[in-house]
């Protein structure tokens, strides 16, 4: 976007850039006047030289992909040599969550943490599920149903808010979100942000917020990537993406084929991961106008999956013999998102942002009978085992920035507004749900630099909700609907930096919570129309310091949070089954319905550490303790406790990368109140991760491969103990383990670039 | 084999009008030699299915329609087991003074059928009694009444019924008729018809005690919260009324019998039935036993983990079954899965006239 001007001039002042560790001459370094509103700027050539036409000593900011940016004052006839450090850490990487004007690492309110395209390549990642599992403070938890579910800081699934490229995407069955219905073939980076970003993304940002950020295509550039990829437990994906870049028009095509053969930690026929095929596809287009970015995106995913059941003796009435016959269930699910986003200048001092996309779900399932001696199979003929249901979300939101983005000086004044209408729809839906739950969002927030260290960030939602009284959110306790956040960073030479914020986040409860309908003769399983919105107050505070020992660049970072949520929603069993309706079997095995709990409450103290030797190896330690409590566990708090190392080595000679990811997953308790008021705990015991892979690229870098072996340590299933009823870890009803992995499997990854 | 071929068509037959002899014109002139069956009582033991072996019949009622059962002698008074109907004793002597059940135990009557044992036994005319009227499919109450037997003789039954609160009272005059039992419903107040003419056992929810007794407990007990639980399990009871008898052969017959998966027993297969080998000198040998549940709940195991679901049939076990007419069959239970979705409550036995 940097529009620069060579300027021919009689004094030849010459600026030789160098990188700092071993003087190799950085091309395409650009040198630019910082005080000055013109345009005016130089780029350095082969040797790292740019000849600069300046008539008085001018401040000159240094900047050079993948290193550090310098300012340095620069006087005209001078001769000078500028060495730039590499910017090992990434201080110098956009980010784009929680700001409201893309900005860098370094420079964000928020402490937003990234999980980039080769991470997610070194660890295998098939979809997200797979790419947040060795991360602190994140957990996922998967269901044989319900897929990949995601536990941050310690609260789960529909208190995170799910993005892509900013555009909210609808949650699924069970009320949360997949991660396996997501996929990495064509993600630049995953962002995180911890504690609530609700001013900003409305409902549910209330835990945390993960950021897909998708590929993008330079313009004039033509490229087919086909990538394959296969994991011993039967899994084979295939993908391919064409890229086709024009002057002011690029248009990327991508189609994948996921296909998941199942896995059964017991040997059973009902397996804890169930076999799968997902189809996905995507198209692209991005086009300026003028200043502006437009792109539309179009994401569609098809996903057969079987829940196989266990066979037992039964006559077979259809044969006429007596065989081993069991419930299979066959689920359908399409996702839909697409969007349209248009971003850029207005001017050097307006910035707009207007995201408009719809994330609609749908999934339908058949309950079938199979004989597996016979392999006879039909359909169901109870009408309550066949269903489809839908869940849509529609997401128009604006934001409009008056600052100098140009300069990142100065106070940025923000507006915006955001509509989000949801729908649901199906057979698991009550007859009495009416319409959708809409909600719409005036936002403002106003950064202010108070020193050249120091700057704030107060921030303020209103919000109007369609089916239930916002007033609930009782801003200052004056019946308010209004949400504040505040942002405080004190930021020293990139060396030192503080973080602090303060946010109110809260959900809507969801359709679903309102007006779920599962019942059949297994499931009662409800919404619940007097559910409150659920609060929370979050206050988080991160200190990063940098630091070079020797050839060591080192950060270390040190944080921590506690929050609090009023009134969390969440699946409570029903205990008195006399309360029951009478259509309903009072000894149906899961009764269950939506409340809210009065207070939850959680802090966790996270250390992470990030040590880059100029010898290739990367360490990345860390750290955390997370602590839950609330009105459930009379306030007894529940600790448990992590911690990870990513290691990583890059053999430059053989153009070689190790990479090496561990993490320990300490005892997790999970608690709630019993009928005769006594606390059920019930814990899930720990466990040790370890995944390592080597890259190699070969062939010019046309070809790059990856093998390695997943979950080393081979863990399957985690057993569970305690007399508790419900919890993270328990949805459906499960046994006395939960299944954390498919054990030990080895993978390879080959990515193939035809420019 | 080929005989069971044979009667396949049979037994669709009876899936579709839940009874082949509908269709017959006459009296059969010879008797069944075997079939294959499945009795549809639903997951949820809605339905009790009678079954005669020598015409190879079913007959299907629901449960809720009655809750008692007079005898037609006018002697003994039934409950309707298969839904929990039970009895409690008040101290008040006054019909009207009853207003409560309030510190009563309630009575079942015993799975062997023994009609002095019933939860009725020893009824007295003019005495106040209350009725637990039991659940519905779905495990609803249906409420209690209190009652009292003012006039019985051999063909006729006096009752006279209300609310516990003295509401909705009436009096029914119950002629009984020439089968063994009259069934009568509190909740029509009317005679209901649900035995058929002819039969030889039938598959039917019991109400069964889950741990203690209340009597155990002495002050402490709570029915129905720590003490006399009641589930209702599927059991086969036999015609001992019309003089059905069963001896039975279980090979496994001292292996303990538990819930849990892998216990010996419940790991023994139809292998090691006798069924092929039995004969009509076994049913003396072995010696026969003409209680109600001869047959009862013995070819059924739940195993754990009990919300699952999962039932064991002890399908090497044998029942020499004589029937009402005379003729000995032997018969075995195969599945307690099966009909339109593989589902519990619909156990498939099979059965062979024994001709030696």
């Amino acid at each position: 976007m940097l529009n620069i001007t060579l300027l021919w001039g009689q004094h030849n002042t010459v600026v030789t850039v160098l990188a700092i560790h071993d003087d190799s001459p950085l091309i395409g370094t650009t040198l630019q006047p910082v005080e000055q509103s013109s345009t005016a700027g130089w780029v350095t050539n082969m040797e790292g030289k740019a000849y600069l036409n300046i008539t008085q000593p001018t401040l000159i900011r240094v900047s050079s992909i993948g290193y550090l940016t310098i300012e340095k004052l620069i006087s005209p006839g001078q001769s000078i040599k500028i060495k730039l450090e590499e910017d090992v850490l990434g201080l110098e990487e956009v980010v784009v969550t929680g700001s409201f004007v893309p900005t860098t690492s370094a420079r964000s309110l928020y402490a937003v943490k990234k999980l980039d395209a080769s991470i997610i390549e070194a660890r295998g990642s098939v979809n997200l599920g797979d790419a947040l599992q060795t991360q602190l403070n994140l957990k996922t938890i998967q269901d044989d149903v319900l897929g990949t579910r995601v536990v941050m800081q310690g609260i789960s699934g529909p208190n995170v808010k799910m993005l892509i490229d900013g555009v909210p995407l609808v949650n699924g069955a069970g009320g949360e979100f997949d991660l396996s219905q997501i996929n990495m073939n064509n993600v630049e980076r995953v962002e995180i942000v911890e504690g609530p970003l609700s001013v900003q993304y409305g409902t549910n940002a209330l835990a945390g917020t993960i950021n897909v950020i998708t590929k993008n295509y330079a313009a004039n550039e033509t490229s087919i990537n086909p990538n394959a990829y296969a994991e011993s437990v039967g899994q084979y994906n295939a993908d391919v993406v064409f890229a086709k870049g024009w002057k002011n028009l690029s248009v990327s095509l991508s189609a994948a084929r996921n296909q998941f053969d199942g896995f059964s930690s017991t040997g059973e026929r009902k397996e804890n991961w169930i076999p799968r095929t997902q189809y996905l596809g995507n198209v692209k287009v991005k086009t300026s106008f003028k200043s502006l970015n437009i792109t539309g995106s179009y994401d569609q995913m098809w996903q057969d999956g079987i829940s196989h059941g266990n066979a037992t003796s039964s006559f077979n009435n259809r044969t006429g013999r007596l065989s081993e016959v069991a419930n299979d269930n066959y689920f359908n699910t399409r996702r839909l998102n697409g969007s349209l986003i248009v971003d850029g200048k207005l001017s050097d001092k307006q910035y707009i942002h207007l995201v408009n996309g719809v994330s609609r779900f749908k999934q339908s399932s058949r309950k079938f009978i199979q004989d597996v001696i016979d392999d006879v199979r039909w359909l169901s003929t109870n009408i309550e085992d066949h269903d489809t249901t839908s869940f849509t979300t529609w997401t128009f939101r604006g934001t409009y920035v008056h600052g100098n983005t140009r300069e990142n000086k100065g106070a940025y004044i923000t507006a915006g507004y955001e509509a989000s209408i949801n729908t649901a729809s199906g057979g698991r839906i009550s007859a009495d749900a009416d319409g959708s739950v809409n909600e719409y969002g005036l936002f403002t927030a106003v950064e202010v630099p108070l020193s050249a260290k120091v700057k704030v960030q107060p921030a303020l939602r209103y919000i109007y909700s369609n089916s239930y009284d916002t007033k609930d959110i009782d801003f200052l306790g004056a019946d308010l609907p209004l949400l504040p956040s505040l942002n405080i960073m004190y930021s020293k030479d990139r060396k030192f930096d503080i973080r602090f914020s303060y946010g109110q986040g809260y959900r809507t409860p969801s359709v679903r919570e309102l007006f779920y309908e599962f019942i059949d003769a297994n499931h009662y399983i409800v919404g619940n129309r007097n559910l409150q919105p659920e609060v929370g107050h979050n206050l988080n505070a991160s200190a990063t310091w940098r630091t070079t020992i020797g050839k060591i660049t080192a950060a270390f970072t040190p944080s921590v949070f506690f929050s609090q949520i009023d009134n969390k929603i969440d699946l409570i069993q029903i205990l008195d089954r006399e309360t029951l309706p009478d259509e309903v079997p009072k000894n149906v095995p899961v009764a269950r319905v939506y409340d809210n709990i009065p207070n939850f409450k959680a802090y966790g103290i996270n250390l992470a550490g990030e040590l880059v030797a100029q010898n290739g190896i990367r360490l990345s330690p860390g750290f955390g303790l997370l602590a839950r409590s609330g009105s459930e566990a009379d306030d007894k708090f529940f600790r448990s406790y992590e911690a990870n190392m990513n290691a990583g080595y890059f053999l430059k000679q053989m153009d070689v990368k190790f990479n090496v990811f561990y993490k320990y997953n300490g005892r997790i308790s999970e608690f709630a109140r019993k009928q005769d008021g006594s606390i059920g705990v019930l814990t899930l015991e720990d466990y040790h991760t370890l995944d390592a892979s080597l890259s190699k690229t070969l062939f010019n870098g046309r070809l790059f491969t990856t093998i390695g072996a997943k979950n080393i340590f081979n863990v399957t299933d985690i057993s569970l103990t305690g007399d508790g009823s419900k919890g993270l870890v328990l949805q459906t009803g499960r046994e006395a383990f939960y299944p954390i992995s498919w054990g030990r499997t080895f993978f390879i990854k080959i990515n193939y670039t035809i420019q | 084999m080929n005989m069971r071929n044979q009667f396949l068509p049979c037994l669709i037959a009876i899936t579709l009008l839940f009874s082949c002899g509908d269709d017959d014109t006459g009296p059969r002139k010879t008797i069944e030699l075997g079939a294959t069956l499945t009795a549809e009582m639903g997951a949820d033991l809605s339905n009790r299915v009678y079954i005669d072996l020598s015409t190879g019949t079913m007959s299907t009622v629901s449960v809720n329609t009655w809750e008692l059962a007079f005898e037609k002698n006018g002697n003994a008074i039934r409950t309707n087991t298969a839904k929990k109907v039970a009895v409690a004793t008040p101290s008040e002597t006054s019909f009207d003074d009853v207003t409560s059940d309030a510190g009563l135990v309630y009575a079942y009557d015993t799975e062997d059928g023994n009609l002095n044992t019933t939860a009725l036994a020893g009824w007295e005319t003019n005495r106040p009694y209350i009725i637990d009227l039991g659940v519905d499919e779905n495990g609803n109450a249906l409420g209690k009444k209190k009652i009292m037997i003012t006039t019985s003789s051999t063909t006729n039954v006096s009752i006279q019924t209300a609310d516990l609160d003295g509401t909705n009272a009436a009096t029914n005059n119950i002629s009984l008729d020439a089968g063994n039992f009259t069934y009568f419903s509190l909740i029509s107040e009317q005679k209901v018809t649900v035995e058929p003419g002819s039969w030889d056992f039938v598959l039917t929810g019991t109400s069964v005690r889950t741990g203690a007794p209340c009597v155990a407990l002495g002050g402490g007990a709570q029915p129905g919260i720590n003490c006399d639980i009641y589930r209702l399990a599927a059991s086969a009871l036999i015609n001992a009324y019309d003089g059905v008898q069963v001896a039975k052969d279980d090979p496994f017959h001292n292996l303990e019998q538990n819930d849990e998966p892998d216990s010996e027993k419940n790991q023994k297969t139809i292998a090691s039935s006798n069924f092929e080998k039995l004969g009509l000198t076994d049913f003396n040998t072995i010696g026969a036993s003409a209680n109600a549940n001869a047959i009862g709940r013995s070819w059924l195991q739940i195993l754990q983990p009990h919300r699952n679901g999962i039932y064991k049939v002890y399908d090497f076990i044998t029942y020499i079954v004589k029937d009402q007419d005379g003729n000995y069959y032997k018969l075995r239970f195969l599945a307690y899965k099966g009909g339109d979705n593989a589902e519990n409550g619909n156990p498939t036995f099979e059965y062979e006239l024994i001709t030696e």
